[in-house]
């Protein structure tokens, strides 16, 4: 069910955010369904495969996309799938999308591809111990290993709940190739981060790419709006908006970080993720 | 909490005038919540002193201070940024753990003992790593903040003349503070601490 729905929103998110991007920069921008129509039109395109890649070139798309969709039915937006332990599988789901994504750009053997590979690389080996620390803590402090069963925002676990999901929105950014971390909207390829490892893919795979980025967005909010003290459903959306208005906001007037300061920003997310772990180890509360 | 993380962007960032700000951003959260507990008059009138002496003056001091000195950016530090943050969170891991212990049974606010000790020792922390005179005046000055907030949750309120006098003296070490970094500047021709251990003869 709640892959069914991301799926769906995926372009939607992704379109919205194109449009509320280009009102607050006064321009005219496409429309907020236009992302469908950007799918629709990729995956009636044939693709080109380079003539040095390998088998794994076309695993790259078809793994992340699959990955961000097995992670998706995971997260109880709507109740679903849910087993002790599942919030690693979901983390870890989103990061090996990523790893192959990161294998097929070396595949394709141009050298933008494998400069991007290892710039995510990096990007990813600085959010994951944030992301899985954050998240073990607020596991720990409800005592369920579940994400279905999350215990509600409390007075107990206020700094708790509060770090993680300030970690977990600096890994949306991060892992979301979002603007303080990676520029979106860069048509040049010495800045590209994210965008470096697709250059390669054409037609319908770059619609895999594209669908699989926006769902792992949305997962990530999803995630975060776990810990907001409302129903699911009703949480989920929320969010959505406000991370539609946060990212927007972010992008029209904020900058990109150079990349050697990226582990300035994202220790953020370490640090967030530690303390929340040690708060519910020696129990702080505030 | 907010003042918490006011004190942990202080350690995380380079530019000077945006430490400033943060200092200033952390004297109005401070000053607020003078407000919050106020029941009688006194902590109303030491969250005014608090919002007017230390939320305005001493940062525009301080920016007009980085103006005529020219250095805005790159705080140069023993330590990397990573580094240091990782830092200050054992700390605050420490100040949380040994806080607690510090609560008296009369508190007005025991929840925020740890975080005046955590501020204390994230202030001191400031102080120790950065290079530059300034950074250090503001690291001494986030500490003074923590243990403003120290014996605002501890105590029902302090008397009046003791805030006064603590709010006071802030600002007289400021000014000299000041003054002393802009001889610094005139006779060293850089504000850089870890250069001035050559003697000169």
């Amino acid at each position: 069910m709640s892959a069914v729905l991301l799926l769906l929103l995926a372009p939607l998110f992704t379109g919205c955010l194109k449009w509320v991007k280009a009102r607050l920069q006064n321009r005219q921008g496409p429309g907020p369904l236009i992302d469908y129509f950007n799918l629709l039109k990729l995956a009636q395109k044939s693709y080109i495969v380079p003539e040095t890649a390998s088998a794994v070139f076309l695993l790259g798309p078809s793994l992340s996309f699959l990955g961000a969709v097995l992670a998706a039915t995971m997260l109880p937006v709507f109740p679903g799938l849910s087993f002790t332990g599942d919030f690693l599988l979901v983390l870890y789901l989103l990061n090996l999308g990523r790893f192959f994504q990161a294998l097929a750009a070396l595949d394709s053997g141009s050298a933008f591809g494998g400069q991007g590979s290892y710039r995510e690389s990096l990007v990813a080996v600085l959010t994951e111990p944030g992301t899985i620390l954050a998240l073990s803590a607020v596991a720990l402090s409800s005592q369920e290993l579940s994400l279905a069963s999350l215990a509600p925002l409390s007075a107990q676990n206020l700094l708790v709940y509060a770090l993680a999901l300030a970690a977990l929105l600096l890994s949306l950014v991060a892992e979301g190739a979002r603007m303080p971390v990676d520029d979106p909207a860069t048509h040049l390829e010495l800045t590209m981060i994210h965008e470096a490892q697709l250059l390669d893919h054409s037609g319908p795979l770059l619609a895999l790419y594209e669908l699989a980025s926006g769902v792992k967005m949305l997962s990530y909010l999803a995630l975060a709006s776990l810990l907001l003290p409302l129903s699911h459903v009703l949480a989920f959306l929320l969010m959505v908006v406000l991370g539609l208005a946060g990212l927007a906001i972010i992008e029209t007037y904020g900058v990109r970080l150079r990349y050697l300061r990226l582990p300035d920003l994202l220790t953020y997310n370490t640090l967030a993720g530690i303390l929340a772990m040690l708060g519910v180890v020696l129990r702080f509360r505030i | 909490m907010a003042i918490l993380a006011t004190g942990f962007l202080m350690v995380g960032r380079r530019s000077l005038t945006a430490l400033v700000r943060f200092y200033a951003l952390q004297n109005v959260l401070l000053a607020g919540l003078a407000f919050a507990l106020s029941e009688e008059g006194h902590l109303v009138f030491a969250g005014v002193v608090l919002l007017v002496l230390k939320g305005v003056l001493i940062p525009f001091f301080l920016l007009a201070l980085l103006k005529r000195l020219a250095v805005s950016h790159e705080v140069e530090s023993y330590l990397s940024i990573p580094l240091s943050l990782l830092f200050g969170g054992a700390l605050v891991a420490v100040g949380f753990r040994a806080g607690k212990a510090f609560a008296l049974p009369g508190a007005a606010l025991p929840e925020a003992v740890p975080v005046a000790i955590s501020l204390i020792l994230l202030g001191m922390l400031s102080m120790a790593t950065r290079k530059k005179a300034v950074t250090q005046v503001l690291g001494f000055l986030a500490l003074e903040n923590g243990v403003f907030l120290l014996a605002l949750s501890e105590t029902q309120g302090l008397p009046l003349f003791i805030e006064i006098g603590v709010a006071l003296d802030a600002f007289a070490a400021v000014v000299l503070a000041g003054i002393l970094i802009r001889r610094i500047k005139q006779i060293f021709g850089h504000l850089d601490t870890a250069r001035m251990q050559e003697l000169k003869g």
